[in-house]
């Protein structure tokens, strides 16, 4: 049982500003100078992993490849020839890429 | 560089607040905002101005906060003396006259963001304290704006729900 319920819209304006309210804290004194002292003279650039991505994409290529031929072996075109199975596929595929195209542009 | 130091001028109260608020702790949060500007630092080369400053800052500070928790293994980070607090803070609050003293409030507030998770606790702080409008918060945390809106609901109803009890 509730003892002197706090009415709910005051509860929720005082939960608001609790929530606005940054705690008291501050940078302490000379942090940025002792800040400054650890830095490098210059930004240190990153060197350009421009090789990475190809690379992955090749493997994944092969990845596919071999996975596709080995699905083609075991009989897969035959399977995918049935019309439910098709579309079952084809439906699969549509709601994987409309949830893609949801989280990628629309949601954005 | 005198750019930078200039930089961390304008920026290091806020760092400090966020870290303090996103951790529920107040001290040990100098290495945390060095290491902030740090990564700052290195990353400025990138930095094509395709989003605010402020929010590449935002993002290097959940990461840096994400990465502290992950090297604690604690991701809620509360210990059991916390844990505790939080009980005491509860049962002493009993009466709602003295909970609806603000400082108590606050007191209250800070305790239940701790029992909250880390991304609930950085979405609130990111909408609440620093105001940080719902796009702005879905390009820190680069996740997609329905699932913010989502969670930020979703946060809130659970410290509401947690901050209620505590009044029964």
């Amino acid at each position: 049982m509730k003892q002197n319920p706090v009415p709910d819209a005051r509860f929720e304006a005082e939960l608001d500003a609790a929530l606005r309210l940054a705690p008291e804290v501050h940078a302490p004194r000379n942090f940025r100078q002792r800040l400054m002292t650890q830095l490098p003279e210059t930004p240190a650039a990153e060197r350009p992993r421009t090789w990475q991505l190809p690379v992955l994409a090749a493997l994944v290529a092969l990845l596919v490849g071999v996975l596709a031929a080995m699905a083609l072996q075991f009989g897969l075109a035959g399977w995918l020839a049935r019309p439910s199975i098709l579309l079952t596929v084809l439906m699969i595929e549509s709601a994987i890429a409309l949830g893609w195209l949801w989280r990628t542009v629309v949601s954005r | 560089m005198q750019d930078f130091e200039q930089l961390v001028e304008s920026h290091q109260d806020m760092v400090f607040r966020m870290l303090a608020r996103l951790t529920g702790e107040r001290e040990g949060l100098e290495d945390m905002a060095q290491e902030t500007f740090l990564r700052l630092f290195r990353a400025l080369p990138h930095f094509r101005g395709e989003a605010q400053l402020s929010t590449f800052l935002y993002r290097i500070i959940v990461n840096v906060v994400n990465d502290e928790f992950r090297d604690r293994k604690n991701a809620r980070l509360t210990s059991p003396i916390e844990d505790e607090e939080f009980r005491g803070l509860a049962h002493s609050a009993a009466g709602p006259a003295v909970l609806a003293e603000r400082a108590q409030m606050q007191e209250a507030v800070e305790a239940g963001l701790r029992q909250l998770t880390p991304r609930d606790r950085t979405i609130l702080t990111l909408h609440y304290q620093e105001g940080r409008s719902y796009e702005e918060i879905a390009a820190i945390l680069d996740s997609p704006l329905g699932t913010v809106k989502t969670h930020l609901y979703r946060a809130r109803e659970r410290l509401r729900t947690m901050m209620k009890e505590w009044i029964r």
